[in-house]
């Protein structure tokens, strides 16, 4: 059986018992139990860690520390990280809103290009506009539907089926 | 950890003053004194404590495991100690300070006076003296691991997560503390018997 003094962190071991798996601390345990030398060290070693815990040597916290921990806290706002700032700006409650706010810009901003469109497709007497030669292909291809009606279309189309009456009035004045 | 205790600390971490005013309750004398020990002032410490407490509360949200919040917690504290040490560095804090202590180097212990009093003349005040003596030969790196096995009992793997050191250099460096405490007050202590 080895001497307390014989081992690496020798007495200290047995007073903090933090290390009871090691394989020497049930040696030196056992080494203790008969040594009368090393009960007395780990007894005078006890008292020094007593000294060192004792309250009496400790200092008490000044008076209203969480009062001045809680204004600075108060007046201190976190630092947010951008991801903070994306967790913050996703959140459900605020969500609502923006979401509202969202869609009424949404639809201001449809309304304004298709107004637009519109604007550029015909002047204000309903005439085609174009800007450019490709504007004015585009304007007058088929496909639009906003093309302003040729002269072939402005046809009435009620003369088409205009009745021809070849009966005489019989109130005319002869 | 208890799950009220827990609980506190999810609370507070959501942004709960009166949670995180309990937590202070809990931890603010311990962290205090962990502070004072490190550097031997209350004013320090006093300014410090507060110091731990608004930067924990501001970087709770990060903190994933509540398990180890005291840990994390002492680790903010170590860090404000340390950041003061750096700021006065070259002005009164030993030159070892934040070199770390090679495996075998030998330790200059500026220890004034190590002479035991007679039997009669211990008095509380020359014990708190000598302990203050004690702590402050120290270096920085014996002195936090030594603080915080002896006086705040926290277990070695706690201490390892707490000052972000091996098991084996934690445990190296509480024994030759220790040793050294034993040197000085065991002379008064011995006396004493």
């Amino acid at each position: 059986m080895r001497a307390a003094g014989d081992h690496p962190n020798n007495l200290f071991v047995l007073i903090d018992g933090d290390d009871t798996a090691d394989k020497t601390y049930e040696e030196l345990r056992k080494h203790v139990e008969s040594c009368q030398e090393c009960r007395e060290e780990i007894r005078l070693l006890k008292s020094v860690d007593a000294v060192f815990r004792s309250r009496e040597f400790e200092i008490d916290a000044p008076p209203f520390q969480w009062e001045r921990i809680r204004t600075r806290l108060e007046e201190s706002q976190p630092a947010m990280g951008w991801w903070e700032r994306v967790y913050e700006a996703f959140k459900p409650r605020q969500l609502a809103w923006k979401f509202a706010l969202g869609t009424l810009l949404a639809v201001v901003l449809s309304l304004s290009v298709l107004e637009y469109h519109r604007y550029i497709e015909r002047n204000q007497f309903g005439a085609l506009v174009a800007y450019s030669e490709s504007e004015r292909q585009r304007i007058e291809s088929a496909d639009n539907p906003f093309r302003s009606p040729s002269a072939a279309q402005t046809e009435n189309p009620f003369t088409r089926f205009q009745i021809q009456d070849d009966r005489s009035n019989p109130f005319a004045i002869p | 950890m208890k799950s009220e205790q827990a609980e506190i600390i999810r609370r507070a971490r959501d942004g709960d003053l009166e949670a995180f005013r309990q937590i202070h309750e809990e931890y603010g004398r311990r962290i205090l004194n962990f502070i004072y020990r490190m550097l031997d002032s209350r004013e320090d410490a006093e300014d410090l404590t507060q110091n731990v407490f608004l930067q924990a509360f501001h970087e709770l949200g990060r903190l994933q495991n509540v398990e180890r919040f005291e840990s994390w917690l002492y680790r903010i504290a170590r860090n404000e100690v340390y950041q003061l040490f750096r700021r006065r560095r070259g002005e009164a804090t030993p030159h070892e300070l934040l070199s770390p202590t090679q495996e075998g180097e030998h330790l200059d212990f500026e220890v004034r006076d190590e002479r035991p009093t007679p039997q009669d003349s211990i008095l509380n005040e020359e014990l708190g003296e000598a302990i203050r003596r004690v702590l402050n030969s120290l270096p920085p790196k014996l002195r936090e691991v030594f603080v915080l096995a002896v006086i705040h009992e926290k277990s070695y793997s706690e201490i390892s997560d707490i000052v972000g050191r091996s098991l084996l250099s934690v445990k190296t460096d509480i024994f030759r503390a220790r040793s050294h405490a034993r040197k000085v007050l065991g002379k008064y202590l011995e006396v004493q018997r």
